[in-house]
């Protein structure tokens, strides 16, 4: 980018070199002239004491000191004949006031006094002559010129000729000269805009700084744009001094900046300069003016060559960005000494003022910087987020993996508990079922009969264990009904009568599988008692809740024949028959010889400790 | 059952023992008539097709298939036949499966104080006695009224609800069922006949098959607007 901001700066300065050529034939271009410095509003006569002088001529290099009107004489031959419309063209005008006469009669006024364009950048002039004016052989150009030497004051080279060639030098050198700067005032006053709105957003100093500089030189830039702001004219002079201090002063706080320094010692040195500076001009005289202008001339030069080290020497990051604003500083150094060199009269007078140039390039560096670093942290954001979603995706996977692990884990235990129930009841019941039927067979005196009632128990037993499978629901009507359910066969083919009070129940939550198991059994073990043993006329199954003790309450009743529990030695049956039951609730026995039994199991309605 | 003609039970288990005193105990009665055995799936499906019994006794564990592919088939068949599934436990998993494939009740094996004849009497009279635990899953599927239910949040409208929906009597019926009241106490505490409560039996019966259907119907829908 600097390399192609070079290179067109090159072109430009090949372009104002290149000789005007083809068109020189008639155009006259004064290296020299008469000049004598005499008071007057009329061209002295020749006996003012005129003296061969070359142009340009540059009061502070041939008059130091001087401060005054001086009067410049230039002769040409027009061969006879229609003359055509003539152009004078003064590169630069720099004069309190400029006068330029053709053969005794005014063509026009240059700067006047005030005009904020007599005193910087000193715009180029064209006065149009009438051919009326023009005569055939000699004709003699007077300029006025009312300067002051201590301000580089004077005049520039005066060239003659035909309109249609002259007059496009005057364009090209107001192009590179004026147009040129309106251009970038505009462009500094847009940029500051929108750099504004980018500070309001982020707040980033640089932008703010960024901001500032562009504003003040695009403030600078009006007297430029033009004579029409007449009121401007002292206005215009009185803020054209500040301010040709004020842009400097933000643009080198915005390189440091932009350089990754933030040195306040070195901001603060920098303003109090600026600011001395600027309350300076406009007080002091053009002497002192010049000395202060010659001062801040160096200086700006001396700090922005030292930016150019500093920088250079202290950067960490070198990236291109930084090359660019490097080199920007590095051209507004050697345009300040171009325009330094032609201020100390060491230079051509006639030499475009190139600072200005130096500002567009430094804003453009700077700009494409700060667009630089935010599309790299955009970058870097969308950078991130793309990471941290990456991150999300596999910590989500990571949490469904272990989630899957932990469900894994919780089945796996379910599983074995279920397994282990599953044993137990094997154990407990088919298994020993089994045994005592094996047993039965070897001993070989059981009945058949017998042996296969022992099996139907088996049978029954693991349909049973079956059905405990299932989900009830905390539904114990099912859970009844399913045992008479599965000794229907039983009931069926005994000759008691039996009664089925089994009424709506209420919701036993706490029922497990475990649990429907073992009152199955229990009423199994009960009701296989009464039918077997009891001799009953009548078996009664009932239930009721009893709300006192908020228990639910299922009885198997008979009236048969009974028998004394203190008596009788506890078998089998009855053993079973309160282990079972009391792993869910409180089991009661209550017979007696001959008034027959009543077997009761009281389930909590709630879980213990609910 | 004073029929003009016998009923035709046709037999499908692999288990020869097994098959052995069913036969027997089919053949004991003159009201039955064995028309085929089959010993594996594949022979029953081709039996079947050709061959329509009244009755049909399927084992669930077959050699080559699953019992419950040949139920499938004889419903879809011959609607006119009833299809008794033998099993083991009468586990309510294998059971409803059965029934919700068009299967009309099931028989125990190994009940050999209970004459096989028993059941089949009973599943021309209406259906095979249903277990609680079988009556509490029909009346949770059919009942609209439960709110958690889930099936009927997403069932679709129209006449296959009324359909599969139970009546109050039948709901009444399959909850004393679940109890484990008999039908002659249900038809006693309701005041209705036996044979009534056999024919709201036979009604139930209907709806658990026509609800399995739509049943598979909608899901296959819903799957396919999913997918």
């Amino acid at each position: 980018m600097s390399a192609w901001s070079l290179g067109l700066l090159g072109a430009a300065c090949l372009w104002i070199a290149a000789p005007t050529g083809a068109a020189a034939q008639a155009v006259f271009e004064f290296r020299a002239a008469d000049f004598v410095l005499h008071d007057s509003d009329h061209p002295p006569g020749d006996a003012a004491g005129w003296q061969r002088v070359t142009l340009p001529d540059d009061w502070y290099v041939s008059r130091p000191g001087v401060s005054g009107v001086g009067w410049y004489r230039m002769q040409f031959e027009l061969p006879p004949g229609r003359h055509s419309i003539h152009t004078i063209y003064v590169p630069r005008g720099s004069a309190r006031r400029l006068v330029v006469l053709l053969n005794g009669a005014r063509v026009g006024t240059g700067l006047i006094q005030g005009d904020a364009r007599a005193l910087n950048w000193d715009s180029p002039m064209r006065f149009a002559i009438s051919p009326a004016l023009l005569r055939d052989g000699r004709n003699v150009i007077h300029v006025r010129v009312d300067a002051t030497a201590d301000l580089r004051q004077g005049l520039a080279t005066v060239t003659v000729g035909p309109g249609g060639t002259v007059t496009p030098m005057f364009f090209r050198r107001a192009a590179l000269q004026v147009d040129s700067l309106r251009m970038f005032g505009g462009a500094a006053l847009l940029i500051g805009l929108i750099a504004g709105v980018f500070w309001r957003r982020s707040r980033d100093p640089v932008m703010f700084w960024f901001a500032i500089t562009a504003f003040a030189w695009a403030v600078m830039s009006v007297p430029w744009f033009g004579p029409q702001f007449g009121e401007w004219k002292l206005a215009g002079s009185l803020i054209n001094f500040p301010l040709r201090f004020a842009y400097a002063a933000p643009l080198l706080v915005l390189c440091l900046r932009v350089g990754g320094r933030r040195s306040p010692a070195i901001e603060s040195g920098i303003w109090l300069f600026t600011l001395c500076g600027a309350a300076a001009m406009p007080l002091a005289g053009e002497a002192l003016q010049s000395r202060i202008i010659t001062l801040w001339s160096i200086t700006y030069l001396v700090a922005l060559a030292a930016l150019v080290v500093f920088l250079g020497v202290r950067a960490e990051k070198r990236d291109v960005s930084f090359r660019v604003v490097l080199a920007g500083i590095a051209l507004a150094a050697v345009l300040n000494v171009f325009d330094l060199g032609r201020w100390m009269g060491w230079l051509n007078y006639d030499n475009l003022t190139l600072t200005h140039f130096h500002v567009p390039l430094l804003l453009f560096a700077i700009g494409a910087t700060i667009a630089d670093r935010h599309f790299r942290a955009v970058a870097a954001v969308e950078h991130a987020n793309v990471e941290l979603e990456r991150r999300v995706i596999e910590t989500t996977r990571e949490i469904a993996a272990s989630y899957q692990r932990l469900l894994e884990a919780d089945f796996e235990r379910a599983r074995a508990l279920e397994r282990n129930r599953i044993m137990a009841d094997m154990h407990d019941g088919v298994g020993s079922s089994l045994l005592s039927l094996i047993g039965m067979i070897h001993s070989g005196k059981t009945e058949r009969a017998a042996i296969e009632r022992r099996a139907q128990e088996a049978l029954l037993e693991l349909r049973l264990a079956v059905d405990s499978l299932g989900p009830v629901d905390g539904d114990l009507g099912v859970v009844l009904g399913n045992v008479r359910h599965r000794m229907r066969e039983a009931i069926e083919n005994s000759s008691a009568r039996f009664q089925w009070l089994v009424g709506e129940l209420p919701r036993i939550d706490h029922l497990t599988p475990q649990g429907v198991l073992a009152i199955q059994r229990m009423l199994l073990e009960a009701i296989t008692n009464a039918l077997e043993h009891a001799q009953a006329k009548t078996i009664t199954v009932r239930t009721h809740v009893d709300d006192v003790d908020r228990t639910l309450v299922i009885e198997v009743i008979d009236d048969g024949i009974g028998f004394d529990p203190a008596a009788v030695v506890r078998g089998r049956g009855l053993d079973n028959l309160q282990a079972r039951a009391r792993a869910v609730g409180a089991v009661a026995i209550d017979s007696a010889m001959g008034r027959g039994t009543r077997v009761s199991l009281a389930l909590p309605l709630q879980a213990f400790g609910a | 059952m004073k029929n003009t003609r016998r009923t035709r039970v046709s037999l499908v288990e692999d288990d020869a023992d097994m098959c052995k005193r069913l036969a027997a105990s089919i053949r004991g009665k003159d009201w039955l008539e064995l028309i085929a055995t089959y010993r594996t799936g594949a022979a029953a499906l081709a039996g079947l097709a050709a061959n329509a019994p009244d009755v049909l006794l399927v084992d669930l564990g077959l050699p080559d298939m699953s019992g419950l592919e040949v139920v499938r088939f004889t419903a879809g068949r011959h609607p006119a036949c009833d299809v008794l599934v033998i099993s083991v436990f009468g586990d309510e998993a294998n059971v409803l499966a059965a029934l919700g494939a068009g299967a009309r009740g099931y028989l125990l094996k190994g009940s050999l104080e209970r004459d096989v004849t028993i059941d089949i009497r009973d599943i021309r009279n209406g259906g095979s006695p249903l277990s609680p635990l079988i009556a509490r899953q029909v009346l949770r599927r059919l009942q609209p009224s439960r709110p958690n239910h889930r099936q009927h949040v997403a069932e679709p409208t129209g006449s296959t609800g009324e359909e599969t929906e139970l009546s109050p009597r039948e709901a009444e019926i399959l909850n004393a069922i679940s109890r484990g009241f008999s039908y002659a106490e249900i038809a006693d505490n309701l005041g209705i006949t036996f044979s009534t409560v056999h024919t709201h039996l036979k009604r139930i019966y209907g709806k658990l098959a026509v609800h399995s259907k739509t049943q598979a119907v909608f899901e296959a829908g819903r799957r396919g607007l999913l997918s």
